[in-house]
């Protein structure tokens, strides 16, 4: 292929997840306008989930592919990290959507214009894995993004629903333009915007001394931490969660979250310099756990709850990416990547699982309630009650939920392999603080009902199917973590 | 000092007094207007800089599109078309912001710059950008096209409280036309 | 697989399924029955390790392994290479009385519950926490990987907590409900807080040597000094919440007057061995350099937590907090014993383990038994009960006399050797340790006196007045195993020390 020739070749192969995912969104549209039933369209929706998932698994497990290259720097890289994250958003798009099963019957939400906002969010996801400039990377995480506005304001007639939109909207586009902003000044010193190219360009001396990269890099990193809801760019996730409809909620903790983790990860990994972004992220995650914690512990509200544990979270995710500045090491670079993105892996899976249990144990289409609403939820529904307090001991890190634990664990052995003892206390002390509030509410559940009697509610069948698959999944990664971190090491 | 020079000062000139009428003034439809001047300026400057394509597009877009949009919107709403107090917010901290992020970027670019002078590529005309765009960022464009659709249907279901609001049903009768 | 590799799975595999069997078994007393079995059959098992000890030392050790730690039997598997976590067990003189007493804890907290449920949950679900507590322990005292150590560790937390919290107190009323819980919470975020620093300390070892085997890093070889120093620090800090050490302790007198008297029993007879433990098999052993450096500020707080545990005992009203306090004394000793470094002063930490734990497992199910009756603990309030209840008053003293340490009962090998072995160690500080010691171990004496004064002797209050003097068969069956031990290691200390000599004595070989 010459420079000049306007056609290049295409390696449709290694688009097709994104097809898929696309195909999907198409497909929901055409369904709701010509077959009309609702559970057509959601079994549509959760078929192009799956079939996008084994797209992406079938495609990833072969070499990996680049497509869409100018040069040796290629927009479209699908290896196996990619397949991972696409399989990932996709499988999390089928558990929101088995969740959304009690809201969508409640009759107040438009199924088809749902079904295709997720799958259309679901292609964002599937393209940001593969991303490999920083505009195809920007565009993705929008493309992710922009469909939650909309669903987030899905509540009708709810006033915070409403609120937490705009909030959401306003937040995510002030990020947005930081990012924006950001590449821009990057592309102004290096001129590159491939990942790839911007690291080789950017490793020299001169150009990393100028005050103008340092701004850049942390315009573009500020701009991702709004996603990931890192301190001090979190405000706006605790209102946004609690105003969401429940599903919603979970879908913006876990595949939008994974995807702004993701999209900071791309960027740190090939295109930052580490001498800036560590000590910055490092900074960034310790007061996002810190924070996240101390303030979780005060909430009374279970979806604030879980919103702030989730802000928590994030600094958790961060906190591997603190100890690259430290470290000239290849190998231990890497295993802090691969750390990052194995914590984020293990913590979708129990946040998921916390939101079926919720979901689960709320009447159809309400709000997350107060804590005192699970009061003795357990005694009441062994089965939902016993997933949601594994998934939220889980997510404070101790056995039996050992798919936490390890989280953890690999956390603090990739700071301590990369020499950031500091930070891996931070990390120690605050998984103490974030038991506190984890064991309150998951006491909660086997507490004695007293006088507070919430309605009895039988869970829908397609939220206990998704709690109880993605306990089994946290029990099966519990006892072979090996697979994880295999996966996210290739 | 060349003539280019100069123009482009003067352009930035109007476009940043402009932008500081948009937010000063209290006659909302003067602030639309003073955003056609800001907007305008801002493509001239486009054009000094051979940028030929994006010009047009920002006169296109921005100034037509969008701002006449924003005239519509304030008609359609029935915005006093007098002069009102109540977009008289304490101008400091916005002044202070505004005036801060601008002028710290300047001092960056200058900074970062100096008196390196970069030779202006080819004119950025409709065949450059096209060729550029469907041949090595066909991806995020074509990737974008989900992004519009799905903020084109997402903001019809916003704007339209009755879509799904009478489906309580779950048979199929959906009781709303297309 | 072959047979000590079975027996070394067995051990943990059996209360495992045993707890996952009694949570699958609808009836609740048929429940009871399959856990009180499967904790039988885990007792057979440990008990059975000794066994291929004859065997174990040549069939094990390959002859050119000069290591301080000569398992009798191990197992080692790959778990998590990602994550250097084996699968690696192994038990030896250390682990295995240890092994013993938690094995014979639990079977005989499992057949307390056959006869009575404390209120406040069905007996099912408290004979499978108890099972999962026993897999942690054991497990703990069995791992020869440090990160798998670490993992066991944290198995315990959470069933303890849930017994303390959904068994404890004293019946059904809110406000004890709340103090179950305060206490639950105290102890769990306590705990946690040791626990992450072990991880943090075993990590930072890790990242060190390259591995997690405790078999190749007992001696400490390959670490630097400051990588030793923070490793020891992390460790002991670690250690020493759970053990607890003085000013450390404060989780422990809530945590053991609400919980359940077989949580009590738990928490006290063993659970606190974990930490003294894991001081010898992983803080000292891989870190001896960070233990030398830190040995005379381990024996001072050492001494303190003696002193101010048995002065605060002499202040104590309430019975079980009195028997709480007194472990932070008894602990005291043994942390003391460790901080020598020597073979004598490891030597009585280890009998002072297994003593405290025979001993004060006894005190607790008697202090359960006698608030069960009189459903008071406040000493004021349960005098004279040699009256009414003559045999119970006799159990209380002779726990209370072994517990002070009177020789030919268990108590007393493990005090006197840890005074000895800091007169051993020489030099003006652990002289006056060891004489502080002493003075602790007289006002021991005085405050378990001075309760069985109050509590025997006495006119019987209107409560205890209405006491019968019957003992239930139950209730005796739990409690003469332990009465018989105190006698037996009283009298034949080798018991213990003569399956721990060999081992600690390799494991000071490489301390010098």
């Amino acid at each position: 292929m010459s420079d000049s020739s306007l056609v290049q070749a295409v390696d449709h192969v290694a688009l097709l997840p994104a097809y898929l995912a696309a195909g999907t969104a198409v497909l929901v549209l055409l369904v709701d306008l010509l077959v009309a039933r609702p559970l057509a369209t959601v079994v549509t929706a959760a078929t192009g989930a799956v079939a996008t998932a084994v797209g992406a698994a079938v495609v990833g497990s072969g070499a990996e592919r680049r497509t869409f290259c100018v040069g040796p720097d290629c927009s479209y890289v699908f290896g196996g990290r990619a397949a991972l994250v696409a399989a990932l958003v996709a499988l999390l798009v089928l558990g929101v959507l088995a969740l959304s099963g009690p809201l969508l019957r409640a009759g107040n939400t438009p199924v088809g214009e749902y079904c295709f906002l997720l799958a259309c969010s679901m292609t964002g996801g599937v393209v940001l894995g593969a991303a490999g400039d920083l505009i195809t990377l920007i565009v993705a995480v929008e493309v992710l993004t922009l469909p939650l506005y909309v669903l987030v304001g899905l509540r009708r007639g709810s006033l915070a629903s409403a609120e937490a939109a705009v909030t959401f909207f306003v937040v995510s586009v002030v990020a947005t333009t930081l990012t924006l902003l950001g590449a821009a000044l990057l592309y102004a010193v290096t001129g590159g915007l491939h990942l790839e190219r911007l690291g080789t360009l950017l490793a020299d001396e001169a150009l990393l001394d100028l005050p103008l990269t340092t701004v850049a890099v942390t315009l573009v990193v500020a701009g991702l931490a709004f996603k990931v809801a890192a301190v001090p760019f979190h405000a706006w996730a605790p209102a946004t969660y609690d105003g969401a409809p429940l599903p919603v909620a979970a879908y913006l903790s876990t595949a939008s979250k994974l995807g702004g983790v993701i999209a900071l990860l791309a960027v740190v990994r090939h295109a930052l310099p580490s001498e800036v972004t560590g000590p910055l992220l490092a900074v960034v995650a310790a007061l996002t756990m810190t924070v996240g914690n101390l303030v979780a512990l005060r909430q009374r509200r279970t979806v604030r709850l879980l919103a702030w544990s989730s802000v928590a979270q994030a600094g958790y995710i961060l906190a591997p990416l603190g100890a690259l500045a430290l470290t000239a090491d290849a190998d231990a670079r890497t295993a802090a990547y691969a750390a990052a993105l194995a914590y984020a892996v293990f913590f979708v899976l129990l946040e998921l699982a916390a939101f079926a249990g919720v979901v689960a144990l709320r009447p159809a289409g309400a709000d997350g309630g107060s804590l005192d609403d699970l009061r003795g939820a357990a005694r009441r529904h062994p089965w939902v009650g016993a997933g949601l307090a594994f998934a939220l001991i889980g997510l404070a890190g101790l056995p039996p939920g050992l798919a936490g634990l390890f989280a953890k664990v690999t956390v603090v052995r990739s700071l301590l392999g990369g020499g950031a003892g500091w930070l891996a206390l931070v990390v120690a002390i605050n998984a103490v603080i974030g038991l506190a509030y984890y064991l309150r509410a998951a006491a909660l559940l086997y507490a004695p009902a007293g006088e507070v009697t919430a309605p009895a509610v039988r869970p829908a069948r397609a939220v206990a199917v998704a709690l109880a698959v993605a306990t089994v999944v946290a029990l099966a990664v519990g006892f072979a973590p090996q697979i994880v971190l295999d996966l996210v090491g290739s | 000092m060349t003539g280019v020079d100069v123009l482009l000062l003067a352009l930035g000139a109007v476009a940043v007094g402009s932008a500081a009428l948009v937010v000063g003034t209290r006659h909302l439809v003067r602030a639309g207007l003073y955003l056609v001047v800001c907007l305008g300026a801002v493509a001239g400057m486009y054009l000094v800089l051979a940028a030929e394509l994006v010009a047009w597009v920002q006169v296109l877009i921005y100034v037509g599109a969008v701002v006449v949009l924003l005239l519509f919107a304030v008609m359609l709403t029935r915005a006093p078309i007098g002069a009102s107090d109540d977009l008289d917010r304490p101008g400091w901290p916005a002044a202070l912001i505004g005036g801060g992020a601008g002028l710290g970027l300047a001092a960056l670019l200058v900074d970062a710059y100096r008196w390196t002078t970069v030779d202006l590529p080819a004119a950025g005309n409709a065949e450059r950008i096209g060729e550029q765009v469907f041949s090595n960022w066909v991806l995020p464009f074509e990737v974008l096209s989900v992004l519009l659709l799905s903020a084109l249907v997402g903001a019809i279901v916003l704007s339209r409280p009755d879509i799904g609001a009478t489906r309580d049903d779950a048979t199929g009768d959906r009781g709303r036309s297309r | 697989m072959s047979e000590g590799e079975f027996l070394l799975v067995a051990v943990l595999a059996v209360p495992a399924l045993g707890a996952l069997a009694v949570a699958a078994t609808p009836r609740d007393r048929a429940a009871r029955i399959v856990g009180t079995v499967a904790a039988a059959l885990t007792l057979v098992a440990a008990v059975a390790l000794v066994g291929g000890r004859a065997t174990g030392w040549s069939a094990y050790v390959p002859p050119d392994a000069a290591g301080a730690v000569r398992p009798w039997h191990t197992v080692d598997r790959p778990w998590v290479p990602g994550l250097d976590l084996r699968f690696h067990l192994g038990v030896d003189g250390i682990s295995w009385p240890l092994l013993v007493l938690t094995a014979l804890l639990t079977l005989l907290c499992c057949g307390y519950t056959l006869w009575r449920v404390p209120g406040g949950g069905d007996g099912r679900a408290l004979v499978a926490l108890l099972l999962v507590v026993e897999v942690g322990i054991l497990g703990t005292f069995l791992a020869l990987d440090l990160v798998l150590f670490f993992l066991f560790f944290e198995v315990v937390l959470l069933p303890m907590y849930a017994i303390i919290v959904g068994w404890g107190g004293d019946g059904t009323d809110p406000a004890s409900h709340d103090a179950r819980r305060r206490a639950g919470r105290k102890f769990a975020l306590y705990t946690l807080f040791g626990s992450v620093l072990l991880l943090v300390g075993v990590y930072v070892v890790v990242a060190a040597a390259g591995t997690a085997d405790i078999v190749a890093l007992t001696g400490g070889t390959e670490l630097s000094r400051t990588t030793q120093l923070v490793a020891f620090t992390l460790l002991a800090l670690a250690f020493a919440v759970k053990s607890p050490l003085w000013p450390l302790h404060s989780w422990l007198p809530d945590a053991h007057t609400q919980a359940p008297t077989v949580g009590s029993v738990l928490l006290a007879g063993v659970l606190l061995k974990m930490g003294t433990y894991g001081l010898i098999r992983v803080a000292v052993a891989v870190a001896p350099e960070g233990a030398r450096w830190a040995a005379p500020v381990l024996g001072v707080l050492a001494v303190a937590a003696i002193l101010v545990g048995s002065l605060v005992c002499l202040a104590q009203t309430e019975l079980k907090r009195l028997i709480a306090y007194s472990s932070v004394g008894h602990m005291g000793f043994v942390l003391l014993g460790v901080a020598t470094l020597t073979a004598t002063g490891i030597q009585a930490a280890l009998i002072g383990n297994v003593a405290h734990g025979i001993i004060t497992g006894l005190l607790f199910f008697l202090a359960g038994a006698i608030k069960d009756r009189a459903h008071t603990g406040e000493l004021s309030e349960l005098s004279g009960l040699r009256e009414t209840a003559p045999r119970l008053s006799g159990l209380l003293a002779f726990a209370a006399v072994a517990s002070l340490g009177l020789p030919g009962l268990a108590g007393f090998w493990g005090e006197a050797f840890a005074v000895v072995a800091a007169v051993e160690s020489g030099g003006a500080l652990w002289t006056t340790l060891a004489v502080l010691a002493a003075i602790g171990g007289a006002l021991t004496a005085a405050y378990l006196l001075r309760l069985l004064r109050r509590v025997t002797h006495g006119e019987p209050t209107p409560v205890v007045a209405a006491l019968g003097p019957g003992l239930a068969g139950a209730e005796l069956v739990a409690w003469v195993p332990l009465v018989l031990l105190a006698l037996a290691v009283g009298l034949a200390p080798t018991l213990v020390l003569g399956v721990a000599e060999a081992p600690v004595e390799a494991l000071v070989g490489v301390l010098r």
